[in-house]
């Protein structure tokens, strides 16, 4: 449903285009709106929206994704904030330990391995140039 | 003789020594070694390997970036062998067939064996499509240049279908991965008319998202969520079946026959779109327990079978790239991702390949028959470390291959709205996972989108508006046939896969389900 009301909203957008620009964008949107009907339809016809028993939640599979999930924007904002390096030395070893890995010398062996391993092929091999860690503004 | 004036073997013999350097030779062995660690991850898949690593091969010239490539393909292939015959878990999806009968022979005390039987059956597999390739894609090549501006539009359009109806069990949702992927392809400002497209009126969007960007997203971040979620459990004792047996003396003259029919199978199943290489495998495997005169023993633990299985899903991946190289539609997901590879580095796939960057595409062409011979050795000498590799915690790994990604998407565009934008790429490409929404056709589609979209303006150009123009000549009425037709194959694929799964033991194939 969701995407039957985005691609009506699209649609409605790309047809203000200049003729010359809107063949294919209003060709596709057209092409969504139908599809998303088609698959409304198919999932009515074939009762999956009126399952009465689904099956039970694994609730650790549920933690594990919100780690994972969390972990994801953590990193993001961590990136643009106070450095490759510095996000991964935190985020690398509690994303694991909070995902359920609980061997502590795995946990630093890996982190200082994959760290380190990063630094030399980005920053000694490739040479690219990364934002500066935030313990160095200023050094 | 092609479009550039020389023959295929003169266009070999010049690609050979640029091959053959030491920067080439050594990144396609590193491919080849990366390749086995990751097809030996359960979890982890060749084109996550392929999306992830890509940001590296960016400053690399682009024969050292395919050769790699190569070798990681190659090399994944035969590492999803290594967790299918000690633990019953196929490493890649093509390695299904493997554990039928890998697996009896590992716990009967063959577990070497059965490595070494995957590893020849690999590498054979691998040599025989990429000399596929490098027979059938050139003349394939130079048939496809002599097509105008409406037969190229038509081309893109039918490799959209495709990969689009498929790599689907419901077409519909293949084509609504396509239309996603045409969207994501128009973002940014129309080069003809300078008007915005689907900015959102962002700066950041004016300039489109990334080939590599959208790839790596789709690819990279949906394993490591899947991986984290799922934290795999791995027994040590589990491994120690790699090291039992080993000292029996190889059935060559049981396998030969085997590897001669299966490669053909492979290869030939590698070459439709959408087939893929699990298809290839149960399709080898089925074959050649038909014919044997040991058919009891398939599913408990022949030689043959494991052969057959191993030899197929190799054979399918460089044949999988002739329509790739030569069409721009890539046979699967592997070979999608590839094409962003290639875009990468400035090649634009397509006929026009073979004519404009002859040199590295036959190169990139023999570094998969390179890296297939290479995987024997590797294989060989590494067997031991590889196996041990599957002790890498899961939940370890998969904040790492976040981490992996977004510092490499970050290296290459010094951009933090890319690793942005990955991160929820990344998110919607799990989403579409968990919703059977397959990924390649939106690649597909973001490659083909504008390809498509410029040859049907120049159509128009040339025809003065009349859209009679894209119907006017007989290799478009033949494209639109084949489009058509397309559309009608999910009933003829499950009629395949139905007489694959009938030839395949009752008693196999519902423990499969269970599973």
């Amino acid at each position: 449903m969701v995407l039957v009301v985005a691609s009506a909203i699209g649609l409605s957008i790309v047809l203000d285009y200049p003729d010359a620009s809107k063949i294919m964008p209003v060709a596709i949107m057209l092409g969504t709106l139908v599809l998303s009907i088609v698959w409304i339809v198919q999932c009515l016809a074939s009762g999956e929206l009126f399952v009465e028993s689904r099956p039970a939640i694994d609730w650790v599979v549920v933690r594990r994704l919100a780690v994972a999930f969390g972990s994801l924007g953590v990193m993001l904002i961590g990136v643009s904030t106070v450095g490759f390096f510095t996000t991964y030395i935190i985020m690398v070893p509690i994303t694991a330990w909070l995902l359920g890995y609980r061997n502590i010398k795995g946990i630093v062996l890996g982190t200082v391995i994959f760290c380190t391993g990063l630094y030399l092929i980005f920053v000694v091999v490739l040479n690219r140039p990364l934002p500066v860690e935030i313990w160095m503004v200023g050094a | 003789m092609d479009g550039g004036g020389l023959t295929v073997n003169e266009h070999i013999l010049a690609a050979l020594p640029l091959l053959f350097s030491f920067e080439v030779v050594l990144w396609m062995l590193i491919g080849t070694v990366v390749g086995v660690v990751i097809g030996g991850l359960p979890g982890l898949s060749t084109t996550m390997g392929i999306a992830v690593l890509i940001p590296l091969t960016f400053t690399m010239t682009p024969l050292a970036a395919l050769g790699m490539i190569a070798g990681i393909y190659n090399g994944a292939m035969y590492g999803g062998a290594i967790p299918a015959i000690l633990l019953r878990i196929p490493g890649t999806p093509a390695g299904i067939a493997t554990v039928f009968d890998g697996h009896p022979m590992a716990l009967q005390g063959h577990g070497r064996q059965a490595l070494k039987i995957a590893l020849y059956s690999s590498a054979l597999g691998g040599s025989v499509s990429a000399v596929a390739l490098l027979l059938l894609a050139p003349p394939l090549a130079t048939i496809a240049l002599k097509f105008g501006s409406a037969e190229v539009f038509w081309l893109a359009i039918l490799g959209l279908t495709t990969i689009a109806v498929l790599l689907s069990k419901n077409p519909v949702k293949g084509l609504l991965s396509a239309n996603f992927g045409l969207i994501v392809g128009l973002i940014g400002i129309d080069q003809m008319t300078g008007v915005e497209r689907f900015t959102l009126d962002s700066i950041y969007l004016i300039s489109g998202i990334g080939i590599l960007v959208f790839l790596t997203g789709l690819y990279a971040i949906p394993p490591a969520i899947d991986l984290a979620a799922k934290a795999m459990l791995i027994k040590a004792e589990d491994l120690k079946r790699g090291n039992t047996g080993g000292n029996e003396p190889m059935p060559w003259r049981r396998l030969f026959p085997v590897w001669a029919k299966s490669s053909v199978i492979g290869v030939l199943v590698g070459i439709v779109p959408g087939a893929g290489g699990n298809i290839a495998s149960l399709l080898a495997w089925s074959e050649a327990r038909r014919v044997s005169k040991h058919s009891d023993e398939f599913g408990q633990g022949a030689p043959e079978g494991l052969a057959a299985a191993e030899c197929a899903n190799n054979a399918d991946n460089a044949s999988a790239l002739i329509p790739a190289l030569t069409l721009g539609i890539p046979g699967n997901a592997v070979a999608a991702v590839i094409l962003g590879g290639l875009l990468v580095h400035g090649l634009l796939p397509g006929p026009a390949l073979f004519r404009d960057s002859a040199p590295v595409t036959y190169g990139f062409m023999l570094s998969m028959l390179v890296t297939s011979v290479m995987l024997l050795f590797v294989g060989l000498l590494g067997a031991r470390l590889f196996i041990s590799v599957l002790r890498l915690p899961a939940l370890l790994l998969a904040p790492m291959i976040i981490g992996m990604t977004f510092i490499g998407i970050y290296s290459i565009g010094n951009s933090l709205f890319d690793v942005a934008m990955v991160a929820l790429i990344g998110v919607v490409g799990y989403a579409m996972e968990k919703m059977d929404i397959p990924l390649a056709p939106a690649v597909l589609a973001v490659i083909l989108g504008p390809m498509a979209e410029a040859e049907l303006r120049r159509s128009l150009l040339i025809s003065r508006g009349d859209l009679g123009f894209l119907f006017s000549s007989p290799i478009s009425l033949i494209l639109v046939t084949l489009i058509l037709l397309m559309l009608l194959t999910p009933l003829i694929k499950k009629r395949l896969s139905r007489s694959a799964k009938l030839a395949v033991p009752a008693t196999l194939s519902k423990q499969f389900e269970n599973d």
